[in-house]
């Protein structure tokens, strides 16, 4: 089996670490690109949003370089995402494509496209080589997502020094070709110890603080949100997010061991949004009243175009940026979105939250 | 007390019960007019942008109801089946109209705002579900003997939806006023989309009552006319269910429709509308395979009268062709 997946991020690293430790060729679809984007829209519905084009562009470019086997993720509602690899078959199938789907449905959602699944990809694997190549992409995604809050945090201060990116890039590079956990975990703490090495090295400066929020995928994906963080970080603004890969396999794999994603969504989020609406709706709430009451300079909510939980979301954060007086800077993307309107409403939004902190600083200092 | 209850979204499919269970209760129930430009207008300028026309639709009738009314009666429908779900915005309803309230009328207007949180099950069979507010205005014995009376009303209406009445006119017969029954010409007509797309008269611009009008004289299928039984059987081969009660049935009635041999179908749906957008692509797809013609119309808030009705007029002609050529005459 010449096995693929869509992209999300660092997404691929994990993965393709995962299918080549159960024994299958793995076939990395190319790096999201323009021509990604027009296969995507070109044969997608055109009212879809714009994750599911973009998956759609990683298949087909996928296939073309010659997967036979497209792993998708599924869902039980309501958000589309849980429909998403029914009707991406058939427009695959469609274009004439040879190939099999399997659909990794999380449990709830009933076993039979899941089991069928799971038998193909681990029959090639004895039962001690899965559980080796789960813990081997279990530590590869979480090494990333660390890897990247550290980076967010101290690249800001660093920046206009390029060593930083460069640390960085090859931190990701060794993550992708290592494949003995000891020697990740090794690569892991050279690269804290560098980046803490360079942070130590410069004057300290004022910086912003911002949350990052809204649907996963647009979060996570830097090729559709036109590098968002690296953009921050760029005009000195720390990036955090609490949306991760690990997070999300946490919460919706493992949610009854660990309990407190979702105890924590539900209780930041009870005063303005109290129902499940599906996706990220509700985090997206909840880790605004975060960014809050902890005084986050401000917020960005990320979202494409017509994502259903995230209008929901919208509708009441305009409340809590009241309550709170936290600037939101609302991002909806799609495939028309253009790089420099993006850019330039970024740096407005920066600039906009940099006033606003001189202005209380100064009238904390008044006081 | 008079409570007000939006004439938009689910209430073509809950409605009459809604009132019913208001009036047993002894609460004067308030519903707003049928939809009017004005009203759409108000509600494109306080939804947020990106939400769909029905939602918008919603928004303006809450906010016409919010001066004739003392509160507002918003249900939070998370699903009318297990399993299954309608759309987020559904579940988040009462939030987004909070927000528009709260918009217009200050923090005094959220507080008007009663939510009604219906999940599969508890529609009719649980109290708790009811705002407090309610509960402890007409005390548990009433709110049972509502309740029972909405379940009935709820049972009649959607009777007379299955036997072909559309929404306002079922609700005058459940009102007791006489209705005729419309004559319906002798060639099938199928329309589908989400009932508030379908039964609003505004935003569809009265199709429905127009193909059967004289000059086009169809008789018209919705997915109303077929029991919740029939629509899924249609759809149980699929490799996985459809988690979206309202594409469920839309799917499940395309395959219906076709063995009752109708002429053509309309798929009529709503601007930015999510699940639409990828049951639209299984529906198109069905309809190709089975080489029945298909319409698919996006309503939005510019949609104009006479646009709309050139597509109509286009799409019945080429099934009058495509009808006359497999009868083999007309083309030569």
């Amino acid at each position: 089996m010449r096995v693929t997946f869509p992209h999300m991020g660092q997404l691929s690293i994990p993965v393709k670490a995962l299918f080549e430790g159960l024994g299958h060729e793995v076939v990395v679809p190319p790096v999201t690109n323009k021509f990604t984007f027009e296969l995507g829209s070109k044969y997608a519905p055109e009212f879809a949003c714009l994750p599911f084009k973009i998956n759609l562009g990683n298949f087909i470019e996928a296939l073309e370089a010659g997967a036979d086997t497209v792993v998708m993720g599924g869902g039980v509602g309501p958000c589309r995402f849980g429909y998403y690899a029914q009707v991406q078959r058939e427009i695959l199938q469609d274009l004439g494509y040879n190939f099999q789907l399997l659909l990794l449905d999380p449990p709830g959602a009933g076993t039979k496209e899941l089991s069928k699944a799971i038998k193909l990809l681990a029959e090639a694997a004895s039962p001690g080589r899965i559980l080796s190549a789960l813990r081997l992409a279990w530590v590869k995604t979480r090494l990333l997502d660390e890897g990247n809050r550290l980076y967010r945090m101290q690249a800001p201060y660093i920046l206009p020094d390029n060593t930083v990116r460069q640390i960085y890039g090859d931190f990701l590079d060794q993550i992708d070709r290592e494949n003995r956990v000891n020697r990740l975990l090794k690569i892991y703490s050279t690269f804290t110890v560098k980046i803490n090495q360079l942070r130590k090295e410069v004057k300290p400066k004022p910086v912003l603080r911002v949350k990052i929020i809204g649907e996963i995928y647009m979060v996570l994906e830097p090729k559709v949100n036109f590098d968002l963080e690296d953009r921050l970080s760029e005009l000195g603004v720390e990036a955090h997010r609490q949306i991760s890969m690990s997070g999300w396999v946490e919460e919706h794999l493992f949610g009854v061991f660990f309990p407190h994603h979702a105890k924590r969504r539900k209780c930041l989020a009870k005063p303005y949004l109290s129902a499940f609406v599906g996706g990220h709706g509700q985090e997206t709430v909840a880790e605004t009243v975060d960014a809050g009451v902890n005084k986050y300079d401000g917020v960005i909510q990320v979202l494409p175009f017509t994502c259903m939980p995230e209008i929901v979301a919208q509708s009441v954060l305009p409340e809590i940026s009241r309550d709170f007086a936290l600037p939101i800077l609302y991002l909806v993307l799609d495939e028309h979105s253009a790089e420099a309107g993006i850019h330039t409403r970024l740096e407005a939004f920066v600039d906009l939250m940099a006033r606003k902190k001189r202005a209380r600083d100064l009238r904390a200092k008044i006081m | 007390m008079r409570i007000g209850l939006p004439r938009a979204l689910l209430y073509y499919w809950f409605g009459p019960a809604w009132k019913a269970f208001l009036q047993e209760i002894r609460l004067m129930p308030v519903v707003s007019r049928m939809t009017t430009k004005e009203i759409l207008k108000q509600g494109v300028r306080v939804g947020v942008d990106e939400a769909c026309l029905p939602v918008k639709v919603y928004l303006g009738h809450c906010l016409n109801l919010m001066s004739e009314c003392d509160l507002l009666l918003v249900p939070r429908i998370v699903n009318l089946r297990k399993k299954e779900f309608i759309c987020p915005k559904f579940m988040g309803l009462p939030e987004m109209v909070k927000a528009a309230v709260t918009n217009e009328y200050g923090p005094e207007g959220k507080e008007r705002v009663l939510v009604w949180k219906s999940e599969h099950r508890s529609f009719w069979d649980a109290p708790p579900a009811l705002p407090d507010y309610l509960r402890k205005l007409a005390g548990p014995g009433k709110i049972k003997t509502g309740l029972h009376r909405a379940k009935q009303v709820f049972r009649e209406y959607r009777a007379l939806l299955h036997q072909g009445y559309l929404p306002d006119e079922a609700e005058e017969i459940l009102a007791g006023k006489n209705v005729h029954r419309r004559e319906q010409g002798a060639a099938g007509l199928g329309v589908i989309g989400h009932p508030y797309c379908l039964y609003d008269h505004f935003l569809n611009m009265s199709l429905l009552t127009l193909l059967q009008r004289r000059e086009y004289n169809y008789a018209v299928f919705t997915p109303e006319l077929f029991s919740e039984e029939e629509l899924s059987a249609e759809v149980a081969d699929l490799a996985k269910p459809i988690f979206w009660t309202l594409g469920r049935r839309m799917l499940g009635a395309v395959r219906a429709l076709r063995k009752k041999h109708v002429a053509g179908i309309i798929h009529l749906a709503a601007f930015a509308c999510g699940p639409e957008a990828l049951i639209g692509e299984l529906i198109r797809r069905e309809c190709q395979s089975y080489g029945l013609p298909l319409l698919q119309i996006n309503l939005d808030e510019h949609s104009g009268e006479a646009g709309l009705l050139t597509r109509i007029e286009a799409f019945l002609d080429l099934i009058n062709t495509h009808a006359h050529r497999r009868e083999g005459i007309g083309c030569g």
